[in-house]
C-alpha cells in the first residue's frame, strides 16, 4: 500500500509506514508567522514541532548574547530533547519567515514510542545530528554554524 | 590482579551494570552485547579514536575517563568534555556513518568494551532498550554541549572560566579523611594545566598563572592530584553567570 503521508521530515523517513500512521492520527497542523517562537529555553516542551515549510534559527541564549546553533528548514524535528528527557528545552527556536509545522503532543508522541519502540533508532539519529551541530559551534568558539541542522532533507534517505 | 586494576570480562557479572546508563539493560540485551564486544584495557594516553578517522565503532567506557577533544577552526585543540564511566564513544560516527568528529584519549588506566559499527547498529535496531539508552546518553550529551556554549558566550575571564570548572568538579568531590578543615572539598584533578587550558580556551602559561593567584588568595591547594578548595565561595562570587 503506498503511504499517503509525507516522509518528507528526519522522524518519519526512518519509520516503517505503520508508525508514521500511527503519529500522523495525531498531528495538527499549524501556521507559525515570521518571528514567533517555536520553543522556548528553559520552558518545558509538550509538543514535538516538525518544520514542514519555511525556516527557524536555533539558538542558545548567553545573557545578552545569542548563539546561534544553525537554520532548521523543512524536515527538521524540534524539541525532542524536552519532550524525550522532560527538563526544559535549552535551546530556542524562532521562526525566521511565515512557517507550517505539525504539532504532536508528547502524550500522544509517546504513547506511540512506547508501543513503537523501534522508533529510538530514529530517534538517535536526530539527536546525533543535533549533538554534531553543536559540537561544531564549540569548535568554531560561537561562531554561526549552518552546516549540520540547516535543511534537514540533506539527512533523510 | 595485575597493577590493581580487575578487568570486568563478563558484563553479566559486572558489579557497576545498574550504575551505568548504557548497560543497565535487560539480561537478554547484556547476552548478545557479550557476544559482539571486545574487552580492552588500555593506560593513560591510549588514543581510542582519532578525529577524521573513518568510523570502525564504539566504545563503551567501561572504567576509568577520557577526554574528547577537537581542532578548532583557528587549529587550537579544544577540549569537548571528559567521558565518564558507562559513556559510550564515538557514537555519532557510527550512527551516521561520518568521521571521528573528536579524538579520544585515556586520561588514567581504562576498560573499553568495543562493539563494531554493523554489529552496533543491528544491536540497536534489535533491542528498543539500548535505542533508549543511546538516546538519553546523546540528550545528556546535547544538554553538556548547550551548557558549554552558553559560557562559551557568557565567560569573560579566565579567572571565571577556571572557577567554573573548580566549582563543577567540586560537584563529585573525594571522600578525603585527611583534609584539614570541614568546609574544604578536595577534588581529583588529572588533567595538566594544559588540558585545562584546552577546556578553558586560553593557554597553559595563563592557567598557571591563575591557579597561583588562587592559591595565593587561599582558595584552593594543590597537592600533586588532589586540589582543595578552600573558599568556595570566592569562586563562587568569582562567577558572575
Amino acid at each position: 500500500m503506498t503511504s499517503t503521508i509525507d516522509v518528507k521530515n528526519e522522524l518519519y523517513a526512518n519509520l516503517s509506514d505503520e508508525v508514521r500512521q500511527e503519529l500522523a492520527q495525531h498531528e495538527q497542523p499549524l501556521a507559525v508567522a515570521r518571528g514567533k517562537s517555536l520553543v522556548r529555553c528553559g520552558a518545558p516542551s509538550d509538543q514535538i514541532i516538525i518544520l514542514n515549510s519555511g525556516s527557524a534559527e536555533i539558538t542558545v541564549p548567553a545573557g545578552d548574547k545569542t548563539l546561534s546553533l544553525g537554520i532548521a528548514g523543512p524536515g527538521k524535528v524540534l524539541a525532542l530533547q524536552p519532550v524525550l528527557s522532560g527538563e526544559p528545552s535549552h535551546t530556542n527556536v524562532t521562526c525566521l519567515e511565515d512557517c507550517e509545522v505539525k504539532l504532536l503532543s508528547k502524550g500522544a508522541f509517546l504513547g506511540v514510542l512506547q508501543r513503537n519502540p523501534q522508533m529510538y533508532f530514529a530517534i538517535v539519529r536526530i539527536l546525533s545530528t543535533d549533538l554534531t551541530a553543536a559540537d561544531d559551534v564549540i569548535r568554531g568558539h560561537g561562531r554561526v554554524s549552518k552546516s549540520k541542522i540547516h535543511m534537514a532533507a540533506c539527512h533523510l534517505r | 590482579m595485575a597493577y590493581n586494576f580487575e578487568i570486568i570480562e563478563d558484563c553479566l557479572k559486572c558489579t557497576f551494570r545498574e550504575h551505568r546508563l548504557f548497560c543497565d539493560l535487560p539480561g537478554e540485551a547484556v547476552t548478545k552485547l557479550q557476544s559482539i564486544k571486545a574487552t580492552s584495557v588500555y593506560p593513560k594516553g591510549a588514543m581510542l579514536c582519532l578525529e577524521g578517522q573513518a568510523p570502525r565503532g564504539v566504545y563503551v567506557l567501561c572504567t576509568g575517563r577520557a577526554k574528547l577533544s577537537t581542532t578548532s577552526s583557528e587549529g587550537k585543540t579544544i577540549i569537548l568534555r571528559i567521558a565518564e564511566p558507562g559513556e559510550v564513544l564515538g557514537l555519532t560516527a557510527a550512527l551516521s556513518n561520518t568521521p571521528y568528529e573528536a579524538t579520544v584519549e585515556t586520561l588514567e588506566l581504562s576498560q573499553t568494551n568495543f562493539i563494531p559499527q554493523t554489529d552496533f547498529i543491528r544491536f540497536l535496531q534489535e533491542y528498543p532498550d539500548v535505542g533508549m539508552r543511546v538516546a538519553q546518553q546523546l540528550t545528556h550529551n546535547c544538554k553538556c554541549a548547550y551548557t558549554e556554549i552558553r559560557s562559551l558566550g557568557l565567560s569573560n575571564s579566565v579567572p571565571e572560566k577556571i572557577a567554573k570548572l573548580l566549582l563543577n568538579w567540586a560537584e563529585h568531590p573525594l571522600d578525603s579523611p585527611n583534609r584539614k578543615n570541614s568546609s574544604e572539598i578536595a577534588i581529583r584533578v588529572t588533567l595538566t594545566q594544559e588540558e585545562i587550558a584546552q577546556f578553558a580556551g586560553t593557554s597553559r602559561e595563563t592557567v598557571s598563572r591563575v591557579l597561583g593567584d588562587f592559591k595565593k588568595k587561599g582558595w584552593l591547594r594543590i597537592k600533586g592530584a588532589t586540589w582543595s578548595i578552600l573558599n568556595k565561595q570566592a569562586l563562587e562570587e568569582l562567577v558572575t553567570t
